[in-house]
């Protein structure tokens, strides 16, 4: 679905990303992890066109074949079934919620019908939207935020969602229930490429992972052999095999 | 003073802060949404201005068929402007975006000072006559001006708030970045942005013509005026420019009572001013 090859990035003179390569497969669900820093967010930033790629490719499975994304803006990158939700979720603060539902809906020239049926499908998820609708989106809890940033890329039948830190800032209970939305994406056929700090949470919902640090490619594994292999996971994550336990 | 002549100059206030207002809500718009200083805006007013007067004197048989070609004209070379000359210092610093428009509305100035001389046109009043309200008998054309102006400037509004392009105008504003990679045309946005900018400045040229007299100066007279009104109201506050406008009308109107129309403008400005230092974010919010 998703193919990014050696892909470099510079902050300004800064090199931040040193060849990342990784692959996302049709409707899987597969974690970046790492420790703050190593170039997760900024890899996922590439990947949409939010920061320019010095070198690399970033190629889109679509029904017309391979496409490579380099030349493209951010807006036509979205427009070929990319959904981009950030770490800080970037609702937009004056808009209602259904405003910010439009924003990208109605780029879509869909029936009325069609239109129904994609909230519906994010409001199935997401159970208690609806009621939220008229509220204005900076007066959203963190978790009503990560709902609608979710929502707002889901009712555009993305083909993959890059999705920032879901769970920053959220309760337990809420990066469960953030979570559970993840597996149900994957289940929907929508590939996501999930960055997380919570590595713990990440690797109970996905498939593959990958680790990063110091902005490249450190490892690569299904999630149970990533849970395995306790030593790595302490060196590029510093999380404890103890941690991998309690999740259980 | 008399209750009659207050009641006129509060009426003389509005029609002028409406026209201001026409000019301002584009300027606001520009910039709160594109960061984008536009020095030649009071050039598209003027042409406005110019573009009935040409309209009536190649033999366009009325006023009111001549305005809604004035204003495509306007929104024609806004246009043009935004996708030639515009395009590559758009996005650039505020200083180069600025020397770019202002040199622009220096040419459109010179251009018309070049073709139809430096003497100041006039166009009859297109409807004539007095309406009475209450105790005041007050021109028809003006009350048309109020009417016609305020009726635009509210469609302007509903079209923000209402419609898709509304919608990503604000979402622009509140996040750029973000509404690109929701897959929204930024530039599009940007297009529709300046075109509404443009068409409203026509318009309050058109209208204002057979108030104010039409000559090549008459937006660079207007320009600096409604880029305090902007401040004033609130960077990019669509209502902020307008309320901002009208108040600036008002100002000058009521100061016409006691003073010479030069003293009220000072006092305008001063006034303004004086609300630039105590309220530097402007009266309402700079609302995004």
């Amino acid at each position: 679905m998703l193919r990014v090859s050696d892909l470099h990035v510079f902050y300004g003179p800064s090199h931040v990303l040193w060849g990342v390569s990784l692959e996302v497969g049709a409707g899987a669900v597969v974690a970046l992890l790492g420790r703050n820093g190593v170039g997760k967010s900024t890899t996922l930033k590439a990947i949409i066109g939010l920061v320019p790629a010095r070198q690399g490719r970033v190629e889109l499975a679509t029904p017309a074949g391979w496409r490579d994304l380099t030349p493209l803006a951010v807006h036509e990158r979205a427009g070929l079934g990319i959904g981009y939700v950030p770490e800080d979720r970037r609702i937009f603060p004056h808009l209602t919620v259904r405003e910010n539902l439009r924003v990208g809906l109605d780029r879509l020239a869909l029936t009325p019908a069609a239109r129904r049926q994609a909230l519906e499908r994010a409001f199935d998820l997401f159970p208690a939207l609806p009621e939220l609708l008229e509220r204005q989106g900076r007066v959203l809890s963190g978790g009503q935020q990560q709902m609608l940033a979710i929502a707002r890329v889901l009712v555009l039948s993305p083909r993959i969602i890059l999705l920032d830190e879901p769970s920053q800032g959220l309760s337990p209970l809420l990066v469960d229930s953030v979570m559970d939305a993840v597996v149900r994406l994957g289940r929907e056929g929508i590939a996501v490429l999930l960055v997380e700090q919570n590595a713990v949470a990440a690797l109970e919902v996905c498939a593959h992972g990958y680790l990063m640090d110091k902005g490249t490619i450190a490892g690569r594994g299904t999630a149970a052999a990533l849970r395995g292999d306790p030593a790595t996971l302490e060196r590029t994550l510093g999380v404890t095999a103890a941690d991998v336990e309690d999740a259980r | 003073m008399t209750a009659e002549l207050l009641l006129l100059q509060l009426a003389n206030g509005l029609s002028f802060g409406v026209i201001f207002a026409l000019i301002a809500s584009g300027i606001t718009l520009m910039w709160g949404i594109m960061d984008f200083i536009n020095m030649a805006h009071g050039d598209l007013y003027m042409l406005g201005a110019y573009g009935v007067w040409l309209s009536l004197v190649v033999g366009v048989a009325s006023f009111w068929l001549a305005l809604p070609l004035a204003v495509a004209g306007v929104l024609a070379i806004g246009l043009l402007l935004r996708f030639t000359v515009l395009r590559p210092v758009f996005g650039r610093a505020p200083l180069q975006t600025l020397l770019a428009t202002y040199g622009i509305g220096l040419i459109l100035q010179q251009g018309v000072l070049a073709t139809f001389g430096p003497f100041s046109k006039e166009i009859p009043f297109p409807v004539t006559g007095q309406v009475t309200l209450g105790p005041l008998r007050y021109p028809t054309y003006r009350l048309v001006v109020i009417v016609v102006g305020l009726a635009l400037i509210v469609a302007a509004w509903v079209l923000i708030q209402r419609t898709t392009y509304g919608i990503w105008i604000r979402a622009v504003a509140q996040d750029r970045t973000m509404t690109a990679a929701l897959g929204v045309p930024v530039p599009r946005v940007y297009t529709v942005v300046f075109g509404l900018g443009s068409a409203l400045a026509g318009i309050g040229g058109a209208l204002a013509a057979p108030l104010f007299g039409i000559g090549p100066t008459i937006g660079a007279d207007v320009i600096l005026l409604a880029f305090i009104v902007v401040m004033i109201g609130g960077l990019g506050n669509y209502v902020g420019s307008v309320v901002g406008g009208v108040l600036i009308g008002e100002v000058i109107a009521l100061g016409a009572i006691w003073l010479q129309p030069t003293e009220a403008y000072l006092v305008a400005l001063g006034l303004l001013l004086v609300l630039l230092l105590v309220r530097p974010q402007g009266l309402l919010r700079a609302a995004r």
